[in-house]
């Protein structure tokens, strides 16, 4: 008995628009996973490979498509997607003969995908199914082919699977939650440049991590039983109201927050390590997260982690790669580009998918247009969206006078809460940004690079 | 007797104020007794709707001298970091060279009591006992009750007694745990002291501030640390603490009733009365809807350099911490409360580090509880981990003083702690197995049991079939379990080859007996609790079974000075006396036995049921038979 997987009508939508368009196309499919069903919430097409000479579109074919390609896109692609929703397959569309040859290759992309988001952590802690899909769009017969691979099993073999068109997305419940991230990595040595920088601050991340993994939550101040269904409770506090047929996103919207609660057992050592200095990561972050409508408390809380890791993951590595550039841009000037003192992450930027009130995200620093968030949405989710519609003061940026004012007194919160709070700086650096670096790499988007760089493993 | 209805029976106006015998009165007249005469300190206990009772007795350091007010507080503080929240510091107690009266009260209580004491103590009415030097006895007389704002003393009507009944029901516990934890960064030892200071005192503020919340176990209840709030959970604003354990859900062990709904089942209150109630301290990572307002910045990253090279040490700080409250307490203000004991504990942690950091470095500290005989509540002692208990007499030294406890029984070494019933753990033994059996039966009998914990040793335990061979081993292991749980040693108790071990090693038996099934007797019993745990014993031997009869007034003398349990052999089998129950003027006796020979599982019913620990007569001992007793002495030690 092969797998259900339930897609929205939005993607019937699409892929009646696709036919006799292109003369090939691949993508990821994007969803959530559950044991029973997999919900498919829209397919996104990866973007064609520019050749590196810049000449004629190297891979012609279906067949010819590099898996690393789509796997970096996979990558990209999960940062901007809220918890709960994920990579979950790969489709292609092509004439039957195209899509017969490409089928080793399809198999392989699968396969590269679900790697490369394991290597980076971006796929749900204990994943729901390693069952993935792929779907096939026949370009002249219209027929849907749809197959599930085990994709933790490398000799794993196709096994058919039920596609099937249904509207669903419209019941789906947001999750809303701020958090409020204090994180103090202590550094044994310093940095000598911003490279080495960036790698102390993830290797700091992994408590982070773990506390988020360990947090009890609380849904719109309760807290609940964690097999519940989420939705059941919210139906009998509103039934009194009976607020008629609101149906908007606002009915469906749950208030999440995170308690952390040290469960690691005491083993009475303590930790000595030199330390030269410290990496602190403190503010704000705005997280959205979307379950099915019959998901239970837990499985809305794991999205709700999941966003909030991801998000914190996709900032900090964002940020890394800015501060690599900028080491090595300006290569000639300055040997060693000392770390910054203190330096804002990219803010989350949100448009709503097509006829849905599902957001999705970009990551925009400081001195980034929002043309820069509309390019990237467009070519990585080929999302075609206004300026207007995009959400730009979910989350705010320091402006100079905050980071003035966050300098001398940290973070409101921080004095009573931070977890190195009232320890005082040795030495501090003069406040330098590298707001300057940053306009160079927003440059380079715009000069018509690709926004896609490939990390080869 | 409730002693709130015999106020209202009085036509005094201040209501009575009750005095534990136990607690405070026979504590201070021992030391009263000893030679240099001397007794002052704090008297603690409860207040609630203006009823005062005094549990319990603290003494001032020798050194301390009441008038100077910084030693008073500092004394205060020292105490503090052992009192649960709940058990207040109620009033004093010194000796004067005047007899009692209102006016010299006054006058000794003036010198006493500055500012600062008066905002430490955080109480208006103190009950001071004055007790005279020419007649050192703490009695009735003695007590007043001093007004500290007026500075007026008047006459204090009180009452001793040992029933303390109101309190059993009154009141009720929350454990608090949580791991917090420490980081400090520093150059040098010096730099260390002051980098903790400002450590612990952030992370009181924290546990005080907004973020944190407690969550009682098994319940969706929730309660923010400041602001009075509940959170979450079914309490409202009139919610009282009792009404805490109505919505305590006991997880589904699949063997109860079916479940209703949801797997799980609410207990009734009344069955959580004197139970603790488990809370686990939370800290918000979220910003709650109301208060985004101000909305926040986005993360962003800090670097600081130290400006030398810096050490950092890290450690967990398991917080456990008691709190007392009365039942009709006000839900809204536990969270206050908590967050006082924790940061009451975490004030003792932060002086446990520093004190003996010369010994040890930097050592976690541990918080350990103990149950003091005669004290209903808890007193807790911070113990650095890396410190044995045998480094740390001095410390116990001055807790024994500090508690008016003779240094002549270990009740601070770790052994001594009390575990809470949801955490004991012992090995899979039963503990104290006589408690819960019927009374013996013996008219007008005086019972006089063992005293403390021991554990219930027997046939087949330990994957080790001793059946027929080694119930002596048995009784032997329960005698040694006692002497651990009563903290005099931490050897492990021995199994039977290490029994018969020490036997060889001693000279008292040859090589072979080594993996023998030979049995062993009441004197093999004393040389090995001789030879592995330094205890000497007492050998009683009587010619018959009916003769033990007459050995109750020693037998009776032994549990009361001693308390240890008694292994009992000879021409039979061997037993171990837990107690006996002795009636001076009709001689009737029974004895309360604990019997190895038990090959069954640790179930507690079976065993009192049929008899495997219960009460026997005279006639339960082989009538031709003889018998001998190895009853061991208590090392005189603390």
């Amino acid at each position: 008995m092969g797998k259900t997987i339930l897609a929205d009508e939005a993607v019937q939508e699409f892929v009646n628009g696709q036919y006799g368009v292109h003369s090939w196309m691949i993508g990821l499919i994007v969803g959530h996973c559950t044991s029973q069903k997999d919900f498919a919430v829209c397919l996104v097409p990866s973007p064609k490979e520019e050749a590196e000479d810049g000449e004629t579109d190297k891979q012609t074919t279906l067949e010819g498509v590099s898996e690393h390609w789509i796997a970096e896109h996979a990558r990209q692609v999960t940062r901007m997607l809220p918890g709960g929703l994920g990579v979950m397959g790969v489709f292609a569309l092509a004439p039957p003969d195209a899509m017969k040859s490409a089928q080793a290759k399809l198999r392989q992309v699968l396969f590269a995908v679900h790697k490369l988001l394991r290597k980076h952590k971006l796929l749900e802690q204990g994943e729901n199914s390693t069952d993935w899909t792929m779907l096939q769009i026949c370009d002249t017969t219209r027929k849907l082919t749809c197959r599930t691979f085990d994709v933790s099993n490398p000799q794993s073999t196709a096994r058919p699977a039920d596609w099937k068109f249904q509207s669903f997305l419209s019941r789906w419940p947001y999750l809303h939650c701020r958090i409020h991230v204090d994180i103090t990595v202590p550094v044994q040595h310093q940095a000598t440049d911003c490279g080495q920088y960036s790698k102390q601050i993830s290797a700091g991340l992994s408590p982070f991590v773990e506390t988020i993994h360990d947090c009890l939550a609380i849904v719109n101040g309760q807290l609940r039983d964690p097999q519940d269904s989420l939705e059941s409770a919210q139906t009998k506090r509103k039934s009194g109201k009976k607020t008629g047929s609101s149906g908007g996103a606002s009915a469906l919207k749950y208030s999440v927050e995170l308690l952390a609660q040290n469960i690691k057992q005491c083993d009475n050592k303590v930790q000595h390590s030199p330390c030269s200095a410290r990496i602190q990561v403190h503010g704000v972050m705005e997280s959205r997260s979307y379950v099915h409508n019959k998901a239970t408390v837990q499985e809305a809380i794991q999205a709700v982690k999941e966003d909030v890791i991801r998000s914190l993951q996709a900032r900090l590595e964002l940020l890394s790669d800015e501060l690599r550039q900028s080491s090595t841009e300006e290569e000639v000037k300055e040997v060693d580009t000392e770390p910054p003192c203190s330096i804002a992450t990219p803010k989350r930027v949100f448009a709503t998918l097509p006829g849905t009130h599902i957001s999705v995200c970009d990551y925009a620093f400081r001195d980034e247009t929002p043309q820069d968030s509309l390019d990237r949405l467009n070519e990585l989710l080929n999302l075609q969206v206004m300026e207007e519609q995009l959400e730009l003061e979910a989350e705010k940026v320091p402006d100079d006078s905050d980071m003035e004012a966050s300098d001398r007194s940290s973070f409101s919160l921080s004095a009573a809460e931070s977890e190195e709070g009232q320890q005082e700086a040795r030495k501090r650096r003069p406040v330098k940004y590298i707001g300057a670096a940053l306009g160079a790499a927003g440059a380079l988007l715009a000069a018509g690079l690709s926004y896609l760089v490939i990390q080869q493993e | 007797m409730h002693f709130g209805s015999l106020a209202l029976n009085t036509k005094m106006a201040a209501p009575m104020v009750l005095v534990s015998q136990d607690g405070i009165v026979n504590p201070i007249n021992r030391v009263l007794n000893e030679p240099a005469k001397e007794a002052s300190g704090f008297l603690l206990g409860v207040s609630h709707e203006g009823h005062t009772t005094l549990l319990m007795c603290s003494a001032v350091d020798k050194s301390c001298d009441l008038t100077n007010t910084a030693d008073l507080n500092n004394e205060l503080e020292k105490l503090h970091c052992h009192l649960p929240v709940g058990i207040n510091v109620c009033g004093l107690y010194f000796m004067s060279s005047t007899s009692p009266s209102p006016k010299s009260v006054t006058q000794c209580c003036k010198e006493f009591i500055d500012e600062t004491i008066k905002t430490t103590l955080n109480t208006d009415k103190l009950i001071i006992a004055q007790i005279h030097k020419d007649q050192p006895a703490l009695v009735p007389d003695c007590f007043y009750l001093y007004d500290v704002n007026t500075a007026e003393a008047s006459p204090c009507q009180v009452r001793f007694g040992n029933d303390m009944g109101t309190q059993e029901t009154d009141l009720m516990t929350f454990r608090v745990q949580g791991n917090l934890t420490l980081n400090v960064i520093y150059h040098d030892d010096k730099d260390l002291q002051e980098a903790l200071t400002q450590k612990f005192t952030s992370l009181c503020n924290r546990v005080q501030s907004f973020t944190a919340l407690y969550h009682f176990q098994k319940t969706t209840i929730l309660i923010g640390a400041s602001s009075s709030d509940i959170t979450a959970g079914p309490l409202n604003r009139d919610s009282q603490a009792r009404d805490i354990c109505r919505h305590i859900q006991e997880e589904d062990d699949g063997f109860g009733a079916p479940a209703v709904k949801g797997g799980k089942k609410v207990k009734k209150e009344d069955k959580n009365a004197n139970q603790v109630l488990d809370v686990q301290l939370l800290f918000r990572l979220s910003l709650d809807e109301e208060q985004e307002g101000s909305a926040g910045l986005v993360p962003f990253v800090h670097y600081q350099i130290y400006n030398e090279e810096c050490r950092r040490s890290s450690m967990v700080l398991p917080i456990d911490v008691p709190v007392i409250v009365h039942r009709t307490t006000l839900a809204v203000t536990l969270g206050k409360l908590l967050s006082d004991g924790v940061c009451r504990q975490l004030r003792a942690m932060e002086q446990c580090l520093k004190d003996h950091f010369k010994e040890c470095g930097l050592s976690v500290p541990r918080p350990y509880h103990f149950k003091l005989p005669q004290i209903p509540n808890l007193i807790t002692v911070v113990y650095p981990a890396d410190l044995p208990d045998d480094k740390l007499e001095s410390a116990r030294r001055s807790l024994h003083n500090r508690f008016l406890l003779p240094w002549d029984r270990p009740v601070f070494r770790r052994a001594n702690a009390y575990s809470f019933p949801t955490t004991a753990k012992n090995g899979g033994y039963l503990m104290n197995t006589h408690i819960g059996l019927p009374p013996s039966g013996v008219e007008n009998g005086r019972t006089s049991l063992v005293q403390g914990t021991y554990t219930y040793h027997h046939y087949m335990q330990d994957h080790f079939n001793d059946d027929k061979w080694g119930c002596a081993y048995r009784s032997l292991q329960t005698l040694v379990s006692w002497f651990r749980h009563q903290g005099y040693t931490e050897r492990p108790v021995p199994s039977h080859r290490e029994i018969q071990q020490a036997l060889v090693d001693v000279g008292d038996k040859p090589a072979n007996f080594v993996g023998s099934r030979q049995w062993i007797g009441s004197f093999e019993v004393s040389t090995v609790l001789n030879q592995l745990f330094a205890v000497s014993s007492k050998l009683l031997y009587v010619n018959s079974g009916a003769e033990i009869a007459s050995k109750g007034r020693e037998l009776a003398l032994h549990f009361q000075t001693q308390g240890t349990p008694v292994m009992i052999g000879g021409g039979v089998l061997a037993h171990t006396i837990l107690g006996v129950d002795f009636s001076e003027t009709s001689g009737d006796i029974k004895f309360l036995i604990l019997d190895p020979h038990y090959t069954g599982s640790e179930d507690l019913k079976v065993i009192q049921d049929k008899g495997w620990c219960g009460w026997k007569g005279v006639d339960f001992w082989d009538q031709t038979a003889y018998y001998n007793m190895c009853m061991p002495q208590r090392p005189i030690e603390f």
